[in-house]
């Protein structure tokens, strides 16, 4: 309770008067950072990290009665229709020899590191609410986003940047939800930054008019007049806050873009990260960025990557979306590692459902595509202290429902708490006089991905 | 028929000689037989290895045992306790399961089991424990939580309800979705359950979403379950049973389970449960005692209902919400949800509740249930009428104290000593404060008094010419003059709307994940405008908006004003359409409710307000004035349509393909429409001259006149859309004033009317008072939107009501009243600070001083527009997409309102996102803002475009540019001091045009950027 007094307290991010304050973690945490790689539109986790050899030999015929019978009465479960076989054939990697599509020869590399879960449901099968409760909890996007919630718990070591920080690429399918980056009904302050593609922090592109110095210069004087009218209009805490944001806005500004700037990384890097290439360098830069801004102490960063809402023409939708996405990741996930920063930086990666094991109407060959499937559906998680190279959770032979140690996304909320050290019940926020968590929908921390079990 | 059903089951078992050793066979044929058992018997001793794919007795191979710690076969005495030892871990741990020999997904499942908890001799105080049996799909591991829909049924330390903190049986679909019981754990008793799951919609893929449990049953108690949880989102399928404990049974703890049975039926499960007893048919159901003589309430029933249920169930708010000292409300008369039927005393929620089993039912919670005779009595007393004594408990008037429901009368304008006050406001604000030994602020410098009226009056500050017009003009009717033409000016309608539109939670488009536009929404926004800008009486405001389509003769004008209805948002994705469309009727209640009563009405969609005179019957009365009426494009008959290609430019471009396609799948062309707004359309109550367009969404709510016609408005218990109860006819709320017989001409115009009555407490009060929060930021109540007996009081309460009275006595003139207030001292006082004041009043509630501000979203951009001498001072029209905005430059109330895409300013600076209605706007202070204003183009090109003004005025004479700076950015000259200091900014060591020129806009953007600018002088 003592922690519930003193969240209450302003301290993060966006508050002027202690902008850089951190609170105390419930128990030693395992990781520091967040970067929630979310997939939207729902990757097909029978193409990507869930190998279903049954299936390819069951290409084109109906679903078996037995299989039917498994799968829970959600609209569009696709139980109507043809199965379809991956068209992509699946290799085993690393020490573990976990099966990983051909799609992703390079992240596959890393799988030693990668905790697959195959076993996710949920019954969302819509877009937005499903987004919603991938990233809040809820799929009404009425509560916190989880990086809220955390930026919330812990503050942020971040000094001259935002403590949560959203950037979006490849925004073709459904919409982003402001719910998965928006504070619900936690102060404003807590809410994600959407960092722009090209401006990074909003607004923090100085115009061409300016030079540092001219800037420096500027903010003296609008600081003279304003103590000057402030001496005028004694006890105005208001007037005083909005004088103390001009420095912080300043510092972040003159910080933000030598952090987003990724010359200064070695060409070798940026190349590793596939920046010299069209396919992947949006998402490349992205990752590479988040690279850096866990660097500077970030807390939470999401980084939204459109497209994967493949209903017809699966195989080049998803050769394109794996292409843009795979060799970034793989790059993030070696280049942390090489700096050490994995151990305590958790990797997400996911979308909202993954996609029927059966082809969607009555298309043909390489125009059948994949409906929305909550019943079953692959995340991972890497770094941060959880134990790779394993497998957690299993589907049935064609990949409709889980079979094994089936998993909502609240249990993955609680797993991402509980490695940054925050007792899922006891982060609480008072809101109508109620007693608010962050899990308040259930999820039970997923102990046998951690490290220390 | 039980029996026919099962024999060939029990003929099947025989034959494969299945039969637990322990059940003698004249038992067997007596009794069904249990469709999966285990007795644990020493034969099934768990040490035996079963293959996996064995099939025994129902179950597929043997049971699986945890690693960690498994449950061990061991016998003890006493010789009737379970034979099968489980020892808790201090975390989670599956010691026995065993999977099903088939899958389970029929529409009702019975489990039983037997058990004996002994927890930690040891253990000094209340010791937490969890214990439970799982259903599942899939076996899980030895430390698997079997969480996320599964059910479970076992023992919890409940950490809410009456059993808090103490060890309770429970059922729970995942920790989320728990029933407590009320039945606590007894150490070292033997215990034998049975329960239901069971699928409330009945299908083999649909959720296991109800389960009931019968702790130790008895044959009587079939009916009666100890505990029940429904409409949940279960698992759909059965394929493994185990026992999980939790982190809360320690090592010493130990549980014995028993007697396993999974069966088809009730009295399987309870026969398997209790093999050695006589067969429980035979037992006597009938109730033991029968009332035949007259009841009288007086004597027989009122001691009783007082002694037992008076304490939660009568007086005014009660606990539950519901109250028995009232005869109608027995009859279900406000929640919609009978108690009682007269005449009736089958399937009676009264009777049923005091017999009830179930701990989360029964009645009086907690203690003793009535006695078989107390409960006779009540029986006969329904059956023989539901006798009444009006004299002893009659019925309740429904009032209130609450000032705020009280009729408005006109105070007394107060006499202070010695002060003459020519604005009545400062009357009533003197005598506060001398009350509180305060003084007011002198009247602030002329300057300021422009400034600050321009800029919260209209929005925009005044240029140099009209501050230097009102400085010459040295008459004593200068300032009463300078308000009226303010007030005249069409920008204050602009100012005055866009309050309105927060209230209303205006937008341009459906909301929620598709956020569809709706293209002609902005003819509300302008019908706002010029209603503002004509003085409109607000009653007739208000008439129009909730009526406007029912009005005779049918005016565009009052079609449009039902935009007001229509800004409700609607999803796309909702396919049970009776639940779209009251997710719809519900924000129209609330907001409705909200922006015109100040009243929270949302906490009696589901059961009477718990603190304020409001029930749910009141809710779903006033929910029956729109229940007939459905939102949509209706046709306008007398306007003009804009071109197709005109459409396009209101919206992003994204936003308006994406409403393009949408209208392509519904096989709809808007382009074909005739002139039509987003607007409220009853086709039974509303003209027939109109016509209802269909509307684009991606799933939109069905249109259909005969549909509407037949809509009845049912309370709907506990606010559930499929539990319609008592019908309701539509009425405000019961405590605002009788509701006549007849609503005449049509329920809404009626309600229009009884708004705009003199009578009514409310809708002035608040209306004042939102205007005065308007002007100083904060109203005489501070609580704009809720004036219940849970809002604050007001801080002057003859003031507010004196306001109001002018109001209704000047002919609901909202700018009378604005014109009272703009005149006042208390408005036009400066905001010097004084120490013995701040003393006495901190947070200056009655005004000895004016309360600073910041402006609103939209005068900061406004502002600098004006600035300029840029802003296009056009009034009304479709909406600016944002692409069109540097071209345009509009007023921010222009900017195209997609909800999901509002104007950056508006964003930045606290802008309300259109979801709910917004009484009064939060100012933040975040360092993107300064961010915003620093560096966005927008604010640079002002900036600049402002230097090239000045720059080419004033020369390279930086005394004069300065001058011009303040004179017309801050509309002031500079100190002295100032002058100095901007010199030094402006001295860029650089002789060259181009710097001198850049340095200047560095300049003037600084003062852009100064508190000054950005607050309310």
């Amino acid at each position: 309770m003592a922690l519930n007094l003193l969240l209450q307290q302003d301290h993060a991010w966006g508050s002027p008067s202690s902008s850089s304050a951190t609170l105390k973690p419930h128990f030693p945490p395992t990781a520091k950072s967040v970067i929630f790689l979310f997939m939207s539109g729902g990757p097909g986790h029978v193409d990507t990290w869930d190998p279903k050899p049954q299936l390819s030999k069951m290409d084109g015929e109906p679903v078996p009665d037995s299989i039917v019978a498994n799968v829970p009465n959600i609209p569009r479960s696709g139980v109507n229709s043809k199965l379809m076989a991956s068209p992509f054939g699946f290799q085993k990697y690393g020490q573990s020899g976990i099966e990983v599509s051909e799609l992703l020869p390079h992240t596959a590399q890393h799988v030693d590191d990668i905790c697959v879960f195959r076993s996710l449901n949920h019954r969302i099968p819509v877009h937005g609410p499903g987004e919603c409760l991938t990233l809040t909890g809820s799929g009404l996007g009425d509560r916190p986003s989880m990086g809220s919630w955390v930026t919330y718990g812990l503050g942020s070591p971040a000094q001259n940047l935002p403590g949560f920080v959203m950037l979006s690429s490849q925004e073709t399918g459904p919409a982003a939800q402001r719910p998965g980056w928006a504070s619900g009904f936690l102060p404003a302050r807590y809410q994600g930054t959407v960092l722009d593609n090209q401006q990074g922090i909003p607004y923090s592109e100085m115009p061409p008019l300016y030079s540092e110095r001219d800037r420096r210069k500027q903010l003296d004087f609008i600081n003279w007049m304003n103590e000057r009218h402030l001496e005028e209009q004694t006890q105005n805490s208001e007037l005083l806050a909005r004088i103390e944001s001009y420095e912080l806005g300043f510092r972040m500004q003159m910080e933000a873009p030598e952090v987003l700037d990724l010359s200064t990384e070695s060409a070798h890097l940026q190349k590793a990260y596939g920046i010299h290439e069209k396919a992947t360098a949006a998402f490349g830069r992205q990752c590479l960025l988040a690279r850096r801004l866990v660097e500077q102490g970030v807390r939470f960063i999401q980084l939204r990557n459109g497209g994967w809402d493949a209903h017809g023409a699966l195989k080049s939708n998803h050769i394109s979306r794996c292409k843009a996405t795979d060799q970034p990741v793989a790059a993030l996930l070696a280049d942390l590692k090489q700096r050490g920063l994995l151990d305590e930086t958790l990797v997400v990666w996911g979308g909202e459902f993954g996609r029927t094991p059966t082809t969607e109407g009555s298309r043909k060959g390489d125009s059948r595509g994949r409906d929305h499937s909550p019943a079953g559906y692959t995340m991972w998680l890497a770094g941060g202290g959880i134990q790779g190279g394993q497998v957690i959770g299993a589907t049935d032979e064609l990949g409709f429902v889980p079979v094994e140690r089936p998993l909502s996304p609240h249990d993955l909320h609680a797993t991402i708490l509980h490695t940054l050290g925050i007792d899922q019940h006891q982060l609480i926020y008072l809101h109508n006089n109620r007693q608010e968590i962050p899990t308040v929908l259930g999820g039970e921390v997923i102990h046998e991905a951690l490290k220390s079990g | 028929m039980k029996l026919l059903n099962s024999l060939p089951r029990i003929l099947l078992s025989c034959l494969l000689g299945l039969v637990g050793p322990t059940l003698p066979l004249a038992e067997l044929l007596a009794a069904p037989f249990p469709v999966v058992s285990d007795r644990f018997a020493p034969s099934t001793e768990l040490a035996v290895e079963i293959l996996a794919t064995e099939l025994v007795d129902g179950w597929r191979g043997g049971w699986k045992l945890s690693n960690f710690s498994p449950a061990a076969y061991d016998p003890a005495e006493p010789a009737d306790w379970p034979p099968v030892v489980i020892r808790g871990t201090g975390q989670r741990n599956n010691p026995l399961r065993r999977q099903l020999s088939r899958v389970y997904s029929e529409d009702e499942l019975f489990v039983g089991f037997r058990f004996v908890y002994q927890p930690n001799p040891l253990a000094t105080k209340q010791d937490p424990e969890f214990f439970v049996l799982w259903l599942d799909r899939t076996e899980g591991s030895d430390h698997a939580v079997h969480n996320f829909g599964v059910p479970n049924i076992g023992i919890h330390q409940a950490d809410r309800g009456v059993s808090k903190g103490r060890n309770v049986f429970m059922l729970r679909f995942g920790s989320g979705q728990t029933a407590w019981s009320q039945h606590e754990l007894e150490p070292g008793k033997t215990y034998r359950l049975i329960a239901r799951l069971s699928k409330e919609t009945p299908g083999e893929r649909n959720d296991y979403s109800q389960m009931e449990l019968w702790i130790n049953p008895e044959p009587e108690s079939r009916e009666q379950p100890n505990l029940k949880i429904n409409r949940q989102a279960g698992v759909h399928q059965i394929h493994w049973i185990g026992f999980a404990t939790g982190a809360k049974t320690e090592a010493e703890d130990r549980i014995r389970v028993g007697d396993l049975v999974l069966s088809s039926s009730w009295e399987e499960a309870y026969q398997f449960l209790y093999a050695t007893r006589p067969n429980a048919n035979d037992k006597q159901q009938k109730p033991k005692f029968a009332w035949t003589e007259t009841v009288s309430f007086k004597r027989d029933i009122y001691p009783l209902l007082q002694e037992n249920c008076f304490e939660c169930h009568a007086g005014d708010f009660p606990d539950s919400g519901y109250r028995l000292d009232v005869r109608s409300e027995l009859l279900g008369h406000s929640t919609g949800h009978a108690l009682a039927v007269p005449g009736d005393s089958r399937n009676n929620p009264l009777l049923h509740v005091l017999t009830s089993n179930s701990d989360t039912e029964r009645m009086p919670p907690d203690r003793e249930s009535l006695s078989e005779q107390q409960i006779a009595l009540i029986r006969a007393w329904i059956d023989q009428g539901l006798d009444w004594d009006d004299k002893l408990l009659p019925e309740p008037r429904v009032e209130s104290q609450h000032w705020a429901f009280q009729r408005v009368e006109r105070p007394e304008v107060p006499q202070t000593d010695g002060i003459a006050h020519q604005n009545p406001i400062d009357a009533f604000v003197a005598a506060r404060q001398q009350e509180l030994g305060l003084t007011s602020s002198e009247t602030a410098d002329r300057r300021t008094q422009i400034r600050r009226l321009y800029l919260s009056a209209i929005g925009l500050p005044p240029t140099e010419s009209e501050t230097e017009q009102f400085l010459k003009d040295q008459s004593p009717e200068a300032y009463a003059r300078l308000v009226d033409n303010v007030l005249a000016s069409p920008h204050a309608g602009e100012r005055t709307a866009r309050m309105w539109l927060d209230l209303v939670r205006w937008g341009e488009s459906e909301g929620h994940q598709h956020d569809i536009p709706r293209p002609f929404a902005w003819r509300y926004r302008d019908y706002v405008i010029n209603s503002f800008n004509s003085d409109k009486p607000y009653d007739q405001f208000l008439h129009e908006q909730l009526a406007g389509d029912e009005l005779q003769p049918t005016t565009d004008e009052a079609v449009i004003a039902t935009g007001f209805l229509a800004a409700a948002r609607i999803s796309g994705n909702q396919m049970d359409k009776g639940l779209q469309r009251s997710d719809v009727l519900f924000d129209i209640v609330d907001n409705t409710a909200s922006a015109l009563l100040g009243l929270t009405m949302e906490c009696a969609q589901c059961h009477n307000h718990k603190f304020e005179p409001i029930t749910q019957r009141d809710y779903y009365r006033f929910y029956a004035f729109f229940s007939r009426g459905q939102m949509g494009n209706i046709r306008l008959l007398n306007t003009e349509n804009p071109a197709a290609q005109e459409i396009q430019e209101w919206f992003t471009k994204g936003s308006y393909k994406f409403y393009l396609s949408e209208a392509r799948k519904l096989k709809i062309d808007p382009a074909e429409y005739p002139a039509h707004t987003w607007g409220y359309y009853s086709p039974v109550t509303g003209s027939q001259d109109l016509e209802y367009l269909p509307v684009v969404n991606r799933s939109p709510l069905p249109y259909s006149p005969e549909f509407l016609k037949r809509v009845e408005t049912h309370i709907l218990i506990r606010g559930d859309v499929r539990s319609p109860g008592l019908r309701v006819e539509p009425g405000w709320p019961a405590v605002l004033g009788t509701i006549p017989s007849e609503l005449v001409p049509t329920p809404r115009q009626a309600l229009a009317e009884w708004l705009g009555s003199r009578d009514n407490p409310l809708v002035a009060r608040i209306w004042v008072n939102r205007l005065w929060q308007m002007y100083f930021g904060h109203g005489i109540v501070a609580t704009s939107s809720d004036f219940g007996t849970h809002g604050s009081p007001p801080s002057n309460p003859e003031l507010l009501d004196w306001l109001a009275v002018e109001l209704m006595e000047n002919s609901w003139s909202t700018r009378h009243v604005q014109r009272l207030i703009l005149t006042s001292n208390a408005y036009r006082q400066s905001a010097t600070f004084n120490a013995e004041n701040y003393a006495l009043d901190p947070e200056n509630i009655h005004l000895w001083r004016w309360p600073q501000h910041r402006l609103q979203a939209e005068a900061i951009r406004d502002s600098l527009l004006v600035v300029t001498g840029e802003l296009n001072r056009k009034v009304g029209g479709p909406s600016v997409a944002p692409h069109h905005d540097e071209q345009e430059l509009r007023r921010t109330i222009y900017l195209s309102q997609r909800r999901s895409e509002l104007p950056d300013v508006m964003r930045m600076f606290d802008g309300p996102e259109a979801l709910r209605s917004c009484s009064r706007r939060e100012t933040s202070t975040v360092a993107l803002q300064p961010l915003y204003l620093l560096n966005n183009p927008f604010v640079v090109k002002r900036a600049t475009l402002l230097a090239d003004q000045i720059g080419d005025k004033a020369g390279s004479d930086h005394r004069r540019q300065i001058q011009l700076a303040f004179s017309r950015v801050l509309g002031r000259a500079p100190t002295p001091s100032e002058v100095k200091r901007s010199l030094a900014m402006l001295d860029s060591h650089a002789a060259d045009a181009e710097s001198e020129r850049r340095t200047l806009t560095q300049f003037l953007h600084s003062l852009m950027n100064l508190n000054e600018f950005v607050y309310l002088p």
